[in-house]
C-alpha cells in the first residue's frame, strides 16, 4: 500500500500552498518553488473519478468564473461549448498580458498537472479533439514545465494536446484573439456577432485561463473549485516598473491588509485592483475588505485578472494612470478606432488633470469608448481611467 | 431591428452617419456611435440604406 499525504480538506481546495515570490519582471520559477510533477499531483490530490456529464453537472453547478479577469460564469461557456457539437478545442490560455500578473505562470510552473485536469475534463465533456496551450513564446520557464507535464502523460492521453506560441503583448491573451489564433489566423481580437458562441459556427473553441483550468481540475477531483482565490501582489519603483510581485492564494474571509502582509509589503495608499483594465481604490477604502469576488461586487470592485497593485505613498496617482494608459494605447491590436484613437486621447486627459487640469475631459473620453471596440480593451481604460478621477482628482 | 457594428471592420468612412443622421453620429476621431435602441418603424429606410452604404460590411442589423 502507498503512503498517501494526509491533509485536511481545505488543503485539497486549494491550488498553492505557500505564496510564490517573483523578484523583478521575470518569469523564471521562485527558487524552492514546490511543484507537483505527474506522480506528487496524483498522491495529493487523487485522480478524477467523475465521467463527462458529472462533471458538467458539477460546472453548472458552481459558481466559477473565469479568472482571466472577465469572470465569465464557465458553467455558460461549458454549457455553449456542448451544444455546439464536437470535435472542438479547449485552450489553456496562459498568455497573461498584464505586466503585473504572475499567476497563471505560477500555475504552469508548478501545478502543470491540476491545470491539465481541468483541460482533460472540459474536453472529455465537449468531445473535443484537441488542447491548445497557449503561452508566450518568452515565458521559457512554463512552457518547459507544461511540456514535461504533457510528456509524462503521454501514454495516457487520448486526445492531442499542443502548445501554440502567443506573440508578446497583452490583446494577444484576448479570447477573441486566440479563438483567431487557434483556427490558424492572426492572434488579434475579432468581433463575434453572438455573444453566446465567440467561435462562430461549428465546433466550439473553449477559452479559458490556466488559473479557471486549475479551479476546474479541483471540480474534476471532486474539490470545492471557489473557496480560495489568487492573487498577484505586484510592488514596483515606478509605473510598471515591478521590483516583486508575489503570488498568494487568499483564504476565506482573508482581508486585503492580510494579504499585504503575507506578502510583505508595506501599506500602500491606494490600489488599482484587477491591473491596467481594472479600478483604482483608496487603501482605507480598501483594507478591510474580505477578498471575496461576491462581497467585493457589493462594493462596485472586481479583483479581475487578481492583480493588486499597489501604489506606494509618495507617488502621484494621476501620474501613474497617464503612465499606464499609455501603456494600454500602445498595446491596442489597432484595429477599432475608438481604441486607435481613444486611448492616446484619454492618456493625455489623464495626464492634464495630473497638471491641474480638471477631469471633464477625462470623463467625457472615458464615456466614449465603453463598448465600441471588438475586444474590452478600450472599456477597462476608461474604467481605470474614471476610478483615477475619482480617488486622485480633487 | 436594432444596428451593430463590427468596430474592428470600420473604418470610419462616416457613410454610415451620411445616410443616417438620426441614428448613427460620429465621434471626435469619426467613428460611428449608435444607441443600440431598436431602430423605430419610420426610421428603417435610414437604417437599411446605412448598412448598405458602409464599404466595409461593418454595420449590421441585429434581429429584434
Amino acid at each position: 500500500m502507498s503512503t498517501v499525504d494526509v491533509r485536511c480538506s481545505t488543503d485539497l481546495d486549494r491550488l498553492l500552498v505557500r505564496p510564490l515570490v517573483y523578484p523583478g519582471a521575470g518569469c523564471v520559477v521562485p527558487l524552492g518553488a514546490d511543484a507537483e510533477d505527474l506522480s506528487l499531483h496524483r498522491s495529493r490530490r487523487g485522480v478524477p473519478m467523475l465521467t463527462p456529464e458529472e462533471f458538467a453537472g458539477a460546472v453548472s453547478g458552481s459558481e466559477l468564473t473565469g479568472r482571466g479577469g472577465a469572470h465569465v460564469p464557465a458553467a455558460w461557456k461549458l454549457t455553449a461549448a456542448r451544444e455546439s457539437g464536437p470535435g472542438g478545442t479547449v485552450v489553456i490560455n496562459g498568455a497573461e498580458g498584464e505586466p503585473g500578473s504572475a499567476k497563471d505562470q505560477a500555475l504552469l510552473q508548478t501545478r502543470p498537472h491540476l491545470v491539465l485536469e481541468g483541460a482533460l475534463a472540459s474536453a472529455e465533456a465537449i468531445q473535443a479533439h484537441e488542447i491548445v496551450v497557449w503561452v508566450h513564446e518568452s515565458a521559457t520557464a512554463s512552457r518547459a514545465r507544461i511540456a514535461d507535464a504533457i510528456r509524462e502523460r503521454r501514454d495516457e492521453l487520448d486526445v492531442r494536446v499542443r502548445m501554440l506560441l502567443a506573440p508578446e503583448g497583452y490583446v494577444g491573451g484576448e479570447a477573441s484573439a486566440v479563438i483567431n489564433a487557434v483556427r490558424g489566423g492572426p492572434a488579434l481580437p475579432q468581433h463575434s456577432r453572438d455573444r453566446a458562441r465567440p467561435w462562430g459556427d461549428g465546433p466550439a473553441v473553449l477559452v479559458h485561463n490556466a488559473e479557471t483550468h486549475a479551479r476546474l481540475g479541483l471540480l474534476a477531483l471532486g474539490r470545492n473549485p471557489v473557496s480560495t482565490s489568487l492573487l498577484t501582489i505586484a510592488e514596483s519603483s515606478a509605473p510598471l516598473e515591478f521590483t516583486r510581485r508575489t503570488v498568494l492564494e487568499s483564504e476565506a474571509g482573508m482581508r486585503f491588509t492580510e494579504a499585504i502582509s503575507a506578502a510583505g509589503a508595506p501599506s500602500p495608499q491606494a490600489v488599482l485592483l484587477g491591473g491596467m483594465g481594472g479600478t483604482w481604490v483608496r487603501w482605507s477604502d480598501l483594507a478591510d475588505l474580505p477578498i471575496d469576488p461576491w462581497e467585493l461586487r457589493a462594493h462596485g470592485l472586481s479583483l479581475g485578472a487578481g492583480i493588486v497593485h499597489l501604489l506606494p505613498h509618495g507617488r502621484d496617482g494621476l501620474a501613474e494612470s497617464a503612465a499606464i494608459l499609455d501603456r494600454v494605447a500602445a498595446e491596442s491590436a489597432r484595429q477599432c478606432g475608438p481604441c486607435i484613437f481613444g486611448l492616446p486621447a484619454l492618456a493625455d486627459a489623464v495626464r492634464r488633470t495630473a497638471r491641474g487640469r480638471d477631469g471633464g475631459e477625462t470623463l467625457r473620453i472615458s464615456g466614449l469608448l465603453a463598448g465600441r471596440g471588438a475586444c474590452r480593451h478600450p472599456d477597462g481604460a476608461a474604467r481605470m481611467a474614471m476610478s483615477a478621477q475619482e480617488v486622485f482628482g480633487s | 431591428m436594432r444596428l451593430a457594428i463590427d468596430p474592428a471592420a470600420c473604418d470610419g468612412l462616416g457613410m454610415c452617419a451620411h445616410q443616417a443622421p438620426d441614428l448613427i453620429a460620429l465621434d471626435p476621431w469619426g467613428y460611428p456611435v449608435i444607441s443600440g435602441d431598436e431602430v423605430d418603424g419610420s426610421q428603417a429606410d435610414q437604417a437599411t440604406r446605412a448598412i448598405r452604404a458602409c464599404p466595409r460590411k461593418a454595420l449590421y442589423a441585429l434581429p429584434g
